[in-house]
C-alpha cells in the first residue's frame, strides 16, 4: 500500500528553500514538485525506498527514505551547470550550456512587473541587440521588435513569435497614423507567461524555417502545477494605473495669433504681434457676435487639454495537478482596460483573454496536451494626421487662444461653423468628439499535441497548431457642410473652406493559420557521447480575407458610422490571400563528455509563393559549443566558461501573388486626391495593369549569419558575462523595386541587394551584494550594430532606393537604402555654402537676391540615418525584508528621424526657434550672394546686405520655406534617448501575516512606467520612440503629428491561494 | 506539386481574359486625370491665366514659374505606366487580332501622350520604353519622339477605313474609326506645326491641309462626368469639390488674362471666370498669395468657372483653325490666313458658349499678316485659357506671344505696403512674378519641367536635369 512522505528541500549554499524541485519515486510512477517554501509531499508505494531530487543547476540527489515520514534534503549547486533551460526550436527544451548560439531568456515575473498591456514593451532594454519600439504611448498601440538590426529592405524585420511551439499570426492595421494590432503578441496576457526566450541568430532559428529569418521569440506559457500544501493554486494579480501625458514640444510665449507680424484674427499660428495683455477680438464675426480675449500667452494650454487616464487590469488563474499526477491544468482570465490621456475614452483599449492548458499523461509512453487561448480586444484610437486631428488642432493653436473654454460643442464658436480659424485645423474637443476609429478583434489560438514513446529514447510528436483571427475596423470622418449664412465677416477666408464630405470606412476581415508538425526525437547516451536527433515535417497554411466599404457625402454629419450613411459614393473591395509551405527538417546534436557539443541542422522548404518550378530551397546550420571549464579544476573564481561558434542560413519566401502580372479595377490619381477616377464610371467597368510587375524568376531570399560568443560565470555565479559577435547578411532580397515609370511599371518584384548587419552584444549579470537579508542585482546589456547596404541594382541613380519619404510643397525628406551606406539614410534639400577652400568666402552660406538661403536643386545626403549607434540597458533590483525596488533603463544613442512636429513648431510660429533675433529684421549671418554678369554668368560673390523682415513676409518665409536656414533639416531630429522604462517597488508580505489570511502569498507593488526620458539637445519636440508611418522599417522614418507620449503610475496587488 | 500550386491572385482577372475593351476606358480616364487636372493647373499658372489665392500656398511655386522633380513625378508615372503601358497592351492585342480601328484609337492616344511628355519634359524614354526587361531605358530627343509618333500615326491611319470598328470608349459615341481619323489628323497637324519653326515639314503639312479631314467638333471627354467622388471632372474634384476632405482654394484668375479680357469686355471672360464677391472680375498677381494683405483676400479674386461636368478638352476646333491661319500666313495667302483666324475666334466663342467673336477680330485684334505670330499667339492664349491651359503654355513658348511687358509683378502689387495697382498692367503682356524662379530669371516663361524624380532616381541612363530656361526642341 501507499504511504505519504513529506519533506523540504533547501540549498546547501545558503539554506534557502528551493521551489520547483522534481521529486520522483525511484522505481515507482509518482512524482511531484516542491512549492515556494521548498516543501513537498508524495504518496509512494511501499516497494519504493528511494526518492530522487532533481533541479537544474544542482546536483541530483537520491535519498533513502527508509521508514521516515519526513525528509530534509540539501541540494548542492552544480557549478558546471547553468540554471537555465531554454526552449529552443520546435518546443525542444535544451540546457543552455549545450547551445552554440545566443539565447536570452526573460522570466515571466519580470515581464509582468510593468503591467504593460503589450508584453513586448516589457522586453525593452532587457535583451542586448533587440530594439523594441512602441509606435506611440496611446492605448492599444503595437510595438516593433527588431533583432540585430534592420536587414530586410522591403519590410518585414519583425521576429516570429512562437507560443508553446505554435507560430502566432501578427497582423497590424495602420490608419490615421496609428499602428494597431489585430492579432498576435499584443493579445497575450502578461500573467500567463512563464518565460520568453529570444533566439537571435540564423543558426538558432533555422529549424523554424522561412519566417524565422529575423529571429524568433519563443514564449512558454504557464502550465498546471501544484501549490503550497495543496495540489492547486489560485492567483489574483491586478491593479490600477494612471496615465498622464508627459512630453510636449516646447513653445514660445512671446507672440500671438497672426501671420507675418500682423494680427489676422483667423490665423492658425503665432506669427502675429507681440503679446501685450490687451483685450482683442479674434475669429470671424458670426451672427453679429465675436469672441474677445486677453492677448496674452496661455502657457499651459496644450497640457491642460489632457486629463489623467485611468486604466486597470485583472488576472485570475487556477493552476493544479490531479491527485494521481496524471492531469495538469491551468485556466486563467485576464482583463485589461486602458484609457489614454486624452479626455473621454476616445483613446482606449480593452482586452479580455481566457487561457486554458491541460495535459494528460495516460501512460509512460503516451501524453496528450492542449492549449486554448481566446482573446477579444477593442481599440479606440485618436488619429494622428494633418487637418482635423486633435494633435494638429493643439499644436497649431495660437499661443494666446485658450482651449479650456472650447469644450461646449453646442457653441458655434467651438465648432467649424465659427471656429476662430478655417485653415485646416479645428477645435481639438470637436475633433475628439467627431472623429471615430475603432477596431474590434478576436483571436483564438492554441494546439493539440500527442507525444508517444514507443521506446524510451524515441519520442514521436504530432502537433496541430491553430490561430484564427477576425476583426472589424470602423473609421468615421465627420462631414463639415457650412454655408457661412451667419458669418458677417470672415476676415478673408470663410469657415466653409473647412468643408469636407465626411466618410465611413468599414473593413471586416479574418485570417487563419494552421500548422501540422510531425516530429521524431531520439535521445541517447553512448558511453561518453550523448546524441539528440530530431527529424520532422511542417505543413503550414495561411489565409486572410477581408472586405471593405467606404461611403461619403454623409447624411448624418457625424455619429452614425454606418455604410448606409453615404449619399454620394459607395465603394466595395475585397481581398483574399492564401499561401502554403511544406518544410522538412533535421537536427542532430552530439555531446562529448559534457564538454563539447556539435549541432547540425538542415531544412528544406517548398513554398507556394515562389515560382512553381523554383519553389524549393535548402539551408543548413552548424553550431559548436565548448565548455572549457571542464578542463580546469573546479574553483571559486571561474565557475563556468563556454565558447561557442555558429553558422547558419535561413531561406525566406515572399508574399503570395508576386510571380505574375495582375490586372486591377481601373482607377487614376490626381495630385492630392488618390482616386480621382474610379471605375465603374458612367456605367462602364474597366481594368488596368497593376503598377507592380511580378517576377517569374523569383528566388528565395537568403540570410547568412556567423556568430561567435562566450559565456562565463565568476565568483560562484555572482558575475556572468555573455558576449556575442555576429555578422549577418541578407542576400538576394525580394524587393518591390521602384522602377522608372517609362518601363510601363512603377515597381517590379525582383531579387537584389545585400544588407549586412554586424555587431557585438554584451550582457553582464551581477549580484554585487548578497546576504541572507539583502540582495542587489545589477544587469547591464550593451549592443553595437553596424548596418550597411552592400549592394543595390545598377539601374538606380546613385544606387539608392527610397524606403519612405515625405513631401509637401517644395519640401521633401527621403529615407533611402543606398549602397555603401547604412540602411535608412536621410536626404533632403540643404542650404548651400561656398565649397572652394581657396575662396575668401569659403564656408559661407549662399543666399539669393531676396536674402534667403539658396537650397540645393536635388535632395542631398544629410549624414543622418535611422540606426542607433549603440543601445543598452540597465536593469537593477534591490531586495530586503520582502521589499524589492527595481528599475529598468533603456538607452539608445545616435541616429536621426523625421519629425513633422518639429517642423510644425516653426511653421506655426509656436516653437522656441521662431523667437530668433526677437523676430526683428536680420541679415543671415555669414551669408553672401552670387554676382552674375549681364549674360547670367557667375562672376563672384558679394557680401549679403538684404535683411529678412516680417513686414515683407521674408522673415516668416525664412522659417516656412527655408527651414530657418536649414532647408529640410528642419524636419530632422536626433533619435537619441535614454528612458527610465520602469521603476517598481514591491512588498512581499511576511509569511506569517499571509498564512493568517489562508493565502500563501501577498505582494503589493507600485510602479512608474516611462518615468522619465532624456532626449538629445536638438530635440525639444517629441519622444523619439513615436512613429506614425507604419510598422517595421517604414515606421523608422519618423512621425507625422504623433500624439504626445505618456507616463503611467500604477499600483498592483498579487494574491496567491 | 498541386498542393502548392495556388499562387494565382483570386482578386485579379486572368490576364488572357482581359480584352482591349476592358482596358481602353481606364487608359482614357488616367489620361483625363493627368491632362485635365495637373497639366491644366500648371499650364494655367505658367501662362499667367491663373495666380494664387490668399490664404493657401499649395501651388505658389507654380505661380513663381517653378517646378520640382518630385512635384511632377506623379503625373509622369501615371502617363507612362497607367496610360502608355495599357495602350501598348491594347496595341499588341489588336495587332494580333488585326482590329485596326481600335489600334488607331490606342495609337492616337499614345501619340497624344508622347507629345505632351515631350512638350512638358523635352526628352523622355521612347524607343526603349515600356519594356520591364530594360529598367534603364535611354532618353530620346524630343525631335526623335515627334518623328516616331508621326510615323506611328501614319502607319495606324494607313490600316483603317472609317468603318473599322473601335471598342467602346468615352471619347466618341460612334463605335468605328470615323471620328478617330479626323482626331488623328488634328493631332498630326498639331505635331507638325509644333515642329514647323525648327524643321522643314512643309510637304507633310501641305498634304494634311489639302486632305482637310479635321474634326468639326471639339475633341473632349464630355457628358460622361457625374457629381460623385471618383467620377466627376478631375480639375473640379481637385480644386472645387469637397470630396476629399477640406478643400483648399488655390486657383484664381491672373491679372494678365483677366486684365486683357476686361480691356475689351470680351464675352469669354464670364464664360471662363466667376465674378468675385464684389461682383467684379479681379485677377491676382503671379508670385504671391497675398499672405500679408488685409484687403486682397479670398473672395476678392475671380475663380475659374468649374463644374463637375465640365469637359476635358484634348483638341478644339479653334486650335486647328489657329494652326490653319498660321500655316496659310507662313506658306499661303493672307486672305486665307485671315479667314481661318476669324474661324478660330468664332470657334473659341462657340466653345465658350458666348457671343462677340466679331468684335474681337474686327475691332480689337484684327488680322495682321506682318505680325501673324503675335495676333495668333495672343488670341490662342485667350482662347485656350478656359479650355486647355497646358496647350496655351506650349504655344506661348513656341510663338513667344504674349510677350513680357516692362512692368513687373512687384510693381503691380507691393506686398510690404499692401498696395495693389491693377491699372499698371498692360493688356496682352506677361510680367515677371513678384517672387520668381531665380534659376529661370526675370522676364522669361518657364521652358520645361524638370525630369521626374520617379524617373531620374531609378534610371541610370537618365541625363542630367536641364536648366529651367532650356527650351524644348521646337521652342528653340
Amino acid at each position: 500500500q501507499d504511504r505519504r512522505i513529506s519533506g523540504r528541500v533547501t540549498s546547501a549554499t545558503d539554506g534557502a528553500p528551493i521551489a520547483g524541485v522534481s521529486v520522483l519515486a525511484v522505481g515507482g510512477t509518482t512524482a511531484t514538485q516542491t512549492d515556494d517554501l521548498g516543501t513537498f509531499s508524495i504518496n509512494i508505494p511501499s516497494s519504493v525506498t528511494q526518492l530522487e531530487f532533481r533541479f537544474l543547476g544542482y546536483t541530483t540527489e537520491r535519498v533513502d527514505v527508509g521508514s521516515q515520514a519526513m525528509v530534509t534534503v540539501q541540494l548542492t549547486e552544480d557549478a558546471s551547470a547553468l540554471e537555465e533551460v531554454v526552449v529552443t526550436a520546435m518546443g525542444i527544451t535544451r540546457q543552455e550550456k549545450t547551445l552554440g548560439y545566443s539565447a536570452t531568456k526573460v522570466g515571466g515575473e519580470e515581464i509582468a512587473r510593468a503591467r504593460n498591456s503589450n508584453i513586448t514593451q516589457s522586453l525593452a532594454g532587457k535583451v542586448a541587440g533587440v530594439q523594441i519600439q512602441a509606435s506611440s504611448s496611446d492605448p492599444g498601440s503595437s510595438s516593433s521588435v527588431v533583432i540585430r538590426g534592420f536587414g530586410s529592405i522591403n519590410g518585414n524585420n519583425q521576429p516570429l513569435y512562437v507560443v508553446d511551439g505554435v507560430p502566432l499570426q501578427s497582423n497590424t492595421f495602420t490608419a490615421d497614423g496609428r499602428v494597431n494590432g489585430l492579432s498576435g503578441i499584443g493579445n497575450i496576457a502578461q500573467d500567463d507567461i512563464e518565460s520568453m526566450t529570444v533566439l537571435k541568430g540564423a543558426a538558432a532559428t533555422a529549424l523554424y524555417g522561412s519566417r524565422a529569418a529575423r529571429g524568433v521569440i519563443v514564449i512558454t506559457t504557464k502550465q498546471g502545477s501544484r501549490g503550497a500544501d495543496r495540489n492547486y493554486t489560485i492567483q489574483y494579480n491586478g491593479g490600477v494605473q494612471l496615465r498622464q501625458v508627459s512630453y510636449f514640444p516646447e513653445m514660445q510665449n512671446e507672440f500671438g495669433q497672426g501671420w507675418n507680424g500682423t494680427q489676422t484674427y483667423i490665423e492658425n499660428g503665432s506669427w502675429g504681434p507681440r503679446l501685450d495683455g490687451s483685450t482683442q477680438v479674434f475669429g470671424p464675426i458670426w451672427n453679429h457676435q465675436q469672441l474677445i480675449h486677453e492677448y496674452s500667452a496661455r502657457k499651459n494650454n496644450v497640457r491642460d487639454f489632457f486629463d489623467i487616464g485611468v486604466s486597470n487590469n485583472h488576472n485570475v488563474s487556477l493552476s493544479g495537478v490531479s491527485d494521481d499526477g496524471k492531469n495538469t491544468y491551468y485556466v486563467s482570465y485576464s482583463n485589461v482596460s486602458d484609457d489614454g490621456s486624452m479626455p473621454t475614452d476616445a483613446d482606449s483599449y480593452e482586452r479580455n483573454t481566457i487561457a486554458y492548458r491541460g495535459a494528460y499523461q495516460g501512460a509512460d509512453w503516451f501524453k496528450i496536451s492542449s492549449t486554448v487561448n481566446f482573446a477579444t480586444a477593442k481599440t479606440n484610437s485618436v488619429g494622428s494626421f494633418q487637418g482635423t486631428s486633435v494633435v494638429d488642432g493643439l499644436y497649431e493653436l495660437p499661443r494666446d487662444v485658450s482651449l479650456l473654454d472650447k469644450q461646449d460643442l453646442t457653441n458655434p464658436f467651438n465648432t467649424p461653423e465659427a471656429y476662430f480659424t478655417p485653415y485646416g485645423i479645428t477645435n481639438p474637443y470637436w475633433a475628439l468628439a467627431n472623429n471615430y476609429n475603432q477596431i474590434n478583434s478576436k483571436q483564438l489560438y492554441g494546439k493539440l499535441q500527442a507525444d508517444i514513446n514507443p521506446i524510451k529514447e524515441l519520442t514521436l510528436t504530432y502537433r496541430f497548431g491553430y490561430d484564427y483571427n477576425d476583426y472589424d475596423v470602423k473609421i468615421g470622418t465627420p462631414e463639415i457642410d457650412l454655408d457661412d449664412a451667419l458669418i458677417n465677416e470672415d476676415y478673408g477666408y470663410a469657415p466653409s473652406n473647412m468643408n469636407q464630405t465626411g466618410n465611413v470606412y468599414a473593413r471586416y476581415g479574418r485570417s487563419y493559420e494552421f500548422n501540422h508538425d510531425f516530429l521524431a526525437t531520439y535521445d541517447n547516451t553512448f558511453d561518453r557521447f550523448t546524441l539528440t536527433a530530431l527529424a520532422g515535417v511542417n505543413i503550414n497554411e495561411r489565409y486572410s480575407t477581408y472586405m471593405f466599404g467606404q461611403t461619403d457625402g454623409l447624411s448624418f454629419d457625424t455619429g452614425f458610422w454606418d455604410l448606409s450613411n453615404g449619399a454620394t459614393r459607395s465603394d466595395l473591395s475585397e481581398s483574399q490571400s492564401k499561401r502554403r509551405l511544406i518544410g522538412l527538417f533535421g537536427d542532430v546534436t552530439v555531446g562529448f563528455d559534457d564538454m563539447l557539443f556539435l549541432n547540425l541542422t538542415a531544412r528544406n522548404d517548398w513554398s507556394s509563393t515562389l515560382p512553381i518550378n523554383g519553389n524549393s530551397y535548402f539551408y543548413p546550420g552548424a553550431t559548436l559549443s565548448w565548455i572549457f571549464t571542464e578542463l580546469i579544476p573546479q574553483n571559486d573564481i571561474l565557475s563556468f566558461g563556454k565558447a561557442r561558434l555558429a553558422f547558419g542560413r535561413t531561406g525566406a519566401d515572399t508574399d503570395p501573388y508576386r510571380t505574375s502580372y495582375n490586372y486591377v479595377q481601373g482607377f487614376a490619381s490626381g495630385y492630392y486626391a488618390t482616386d480621382i477616377a474610379q471605375f465603374p464610371m458612367n456605367g462602364v467597368n474597366a481594368f488596368q495593369l497593376s503598377g507592380t510587375a511580378g517576377s517569374l524568376t523569383l528566388r528565395p531570399e537568403m540570410n547568412e549569419e556567423f556568430e561567435a560568443g562566450v559565456n562565463m560565470r565568476f565568483l560562484r555565479n555572482r558575475i556572468g558575462i555573455d558576449a556575442a559577435f555576429y555578422n549577418r547578411k541578407n542576400i538576394d532580397q525580394i524587393f518591390t523595386l521602384p522602377v522608372d515609370p517609362s518601363t510601363g511599371f512603377t515597381n517590379m518584384v525582383t531579387n537584389f541587394g545585400e544588407v549586412r548587419n554586424r555587431g557585438v552584444e554584451l550582457l553582464l549579470t551581477t549580484t554585487p551584494v548578497k546576504t541572507a537579508k539583502f540582495q542587489w542585482d545589477l544587469d547591464v546589456n550593451f549592443a553595437i550594430n553596424r548596418n550597411k547596404v552592400l549592394s543595390m541594382p545598377e539601374s538606380l541613380e546613385g544606387g539608392r532606393v527610397s524606403i519612405e519619404d515625405f513631401s509637401a510643397g517644395d519640401d521633401a525628406v527621403y529615407m533611402y537604402a543606398e549602397a555603401g551606406r547604412p540602411l535608412g539614410q536621410y536626404y533632403t534639400y540643404l542650404p548651400q555654402y561656398v565649397t572652394d577652400p581657396n575662396s575668401e568666402y569659403y564656408g559661407r552660406m549662399i543666399v539669393d537676391e531676396a536674402g534667403q538661403p539658396v537650397l540645393t536643386l536635388d535632395v542631398e545626403d544629410t549624414g543622418l540615418n535611422m540606426n542607433h549607434q549603440w543601445t543598452g540597458g540597465v536593469n537593477t533590483s534591490f531586495s530586503a525584508y520582502g521589499l524589492t525596488l527595481s528599475a529598468a533603463l533603456d538607452v539608445r544613442y545616435g541616429g536621426g528621424m523625421f519629425s513633422r512636429t518639429k517642423n510644425l513648431m516653426q511653421f506655426t510660429g509656436n516653437g522656441m526657434m521662431t523667437l530668433y533675433n526677437d523676430r526683428r529684421p536680420f541679415i543671415i549671418p555669414n551669408s553672401i550672394q552670387r554676382v552674375l554678369d549681364e549674360d547670367d554668368n557667375f562672376v563672384g560673390y558679394t557680401e549679403n546686405t538684404t535683411p529678412l523682415k516680417l513686414s515683407n513676409t521674408s522673415y516668416q518665409n525664412y522659417f516656412n520655406l527655408y527651414g530657418w536656414g536649414n532647408g529640410g533639416m528642419s524636419y530632422l531630429v536626433d533619435r537619441t534617448y535614454a528612458k527610465l522604462r520602469n521603476v517598481t517597488l514591491t512588498y512581499d508580505l511576511p509569511k506569517r501575516w499571509v498564512t493568517a489570511t489562508r493565502l500563501s502569498g501577498i505582494s503589493l507593488s507600485a510602479f512608474v512606467n516611462n518615468a522619465f526620458i532624456w532626449t538629445a539637445s536638438d530635440n525639444q519636440y517629441i519622444d523619439p520612440e513615436g512613429s506614425t508611418v507604419g510598422p517595421d522599417l517604414t515606421g523608422q522614418f519618423g512621425e507625422l503629428y504623433v500624439n504626445p507620449a505618456s507616463r503611467i503610475y500604477g499600483f498592483n496587488v498579487n494574491l496567491k491561494f | 506539386e498541386k498542393y502548392l500550386d495556388i499562387n494565382q491572385d483570386p482578386n485579379a482577372p486572368s490576364e488572357e481574359n482581359v480584352t482591349p475593351e476592358l482596358i481602353f476606358p481606364t487608359a482614357e480616364m488616367n489620361l483625363a486625370s493627368s491632362y485635365g487636372n495637373f497639366l491644366r493647373i500648371i499650364g494655367g499658372y505658367y501662362s499667367q491665366h491663373y495666380s494664387h489665392d490668399f490664404g493657401t500656398s499649395n501651388y505658389l511655386d507654380y505661380s513663381k514659374f517653378m517646378m520640382s522633380a518630385t512635384r511632377s513625378s506623379g503625373t509622369y508615372s501615371q502617363l507612362n505606366s497607367r496610360v502608355l503601358k495599357n495602350l501598348e497592351t491594347i496595341r499588341e492585342k489588336t495587332t494580333e487580332s488585326e482590329d485596326w480601328g481600335t489600334y488607331l484609337a490606342a495609337t492616337t492616344l499614345r501619340a497624344f501622350v508622347y507629345q505632351a511628355l515631350v512638350d512638358a519634359y523635352g526628352e523622355v524614354p521612347y524607343s526603349e520604353a515600356l519594356d520591364i526587361g530594360n529598367t534603364s531605358p535611354k532618353f530620346d530627343e524630343g525631335s526623335v519622339i515627334y518623328a516616331g509618333i508621326l510615323a506611328e500615326l501614319n502607319d495606324a491611319l494607313s490600316k483603317v477605313t472609317e468603318s473599322s470598328p473601335v471598342v467602346e470608349n468615352f471619347l466618341f459615341s460612334s463605335n468605328d474609326a470615323s471620328e478617330w481619323i479626323p482626331f488623328a489628323n488634328a493631332l498630326k497637324f498639331r505635331i507638325l506645326m509644333r515642329m514647323s519653326k525648327v524643321q522643314d515639314v512643309k510637304a507633310d503639312l501641305d498634304q494634311l491641309v489639302a486632305a482637310n479631314n479635321f474634326p468639326t467638333e471639339d475633341i473632349a471627354w464630355d457628358g460622361i462626368w457625374e457629381d460623385v467622388t471618383g467620377k466627376a471632372n478631375p480639375f473640379y474634384q481637385e480644386e472645387f469639390a469637397s470630396y476629399f476632405g477640406s478643400t483648399q482654394i488655390n486657383v484664381i484668375g491672373n491679372i494678365a488674362l483677366i486684365g486683357t479680357l476686361s480691356d475689351t469686355e470680351d464675352g469669354r471672360l464670364g464664360a471662363f471666370f466667376e465674378k468675385n464677391a464684389n461682383g467684379n472680375y479681379s485677377g491676382g498677381v503671379s508670385g504671391t498669395n497675398f499672405s500679408t494683405s488685409t484687403t486682397y483676400r479670398s473672395g476678392y479674386f475671380s475663380r475659374p468657372v468649374a463644374s463637375y461636368d465640365m469637359p476635358v478638352y484634348l483638341i478644339t476646333v479653334a486650335e486647328t483653325e489657329f494652326f490653319l491661319a498660321e500655316y496659310h500666313a507662313r506658306y499661303g495667302s493672307s486672305a486665307e490666313a485671315e479667314a481661318h483666324y476669324k474661324a478660330a475666334i468664332d470657334a473659341s466663342f462657340a466653345t465658350a458658349g458666348v457671343e462677340g467673336a466679331e468684335e474681337v477680330y474686327t475691332i480689337h485684334y484684327p488680322w495682321d499678316q506682318d505680325n501673324y505670330e503675335k495676333v495668333i499667339g495672343i488670341q490662342k492664349w485667350i482662347a485656350l485659357s478656359g479650355v486647355n491651359n497646358f496647350e496655351a503654355w506650349c504655344e506661348l513658348r513656341r510663338l513667344k506671344y504674349p510677350a513680357f511687358g516692362s512692368v513687373t509683378g512687384e510693381e503691380i502689387y507691393d506686398e510690404g505696403n499692401d498696395d495693389f495697382q491693377p491699372t499698371l498692367y498692360v493688356p496682352t503682356t506677361l510680367y515677371t512674378p513678384i517672387l520668381f524662379n531665380t534659376q529661370l530669371g526675370a522676364g522669361k516663361v518657364l521652358q520645361r519641367l524638370r525630369y521626374a524624380e520617379s524617373s531620374t532616381s531609378r534610371n541610370s541612363n537618365a541625363p542630367e536635369t536641364k536648366p529651367d530656361s532650356e527650351p524644348v526642341f521646337w521652342a528653340k
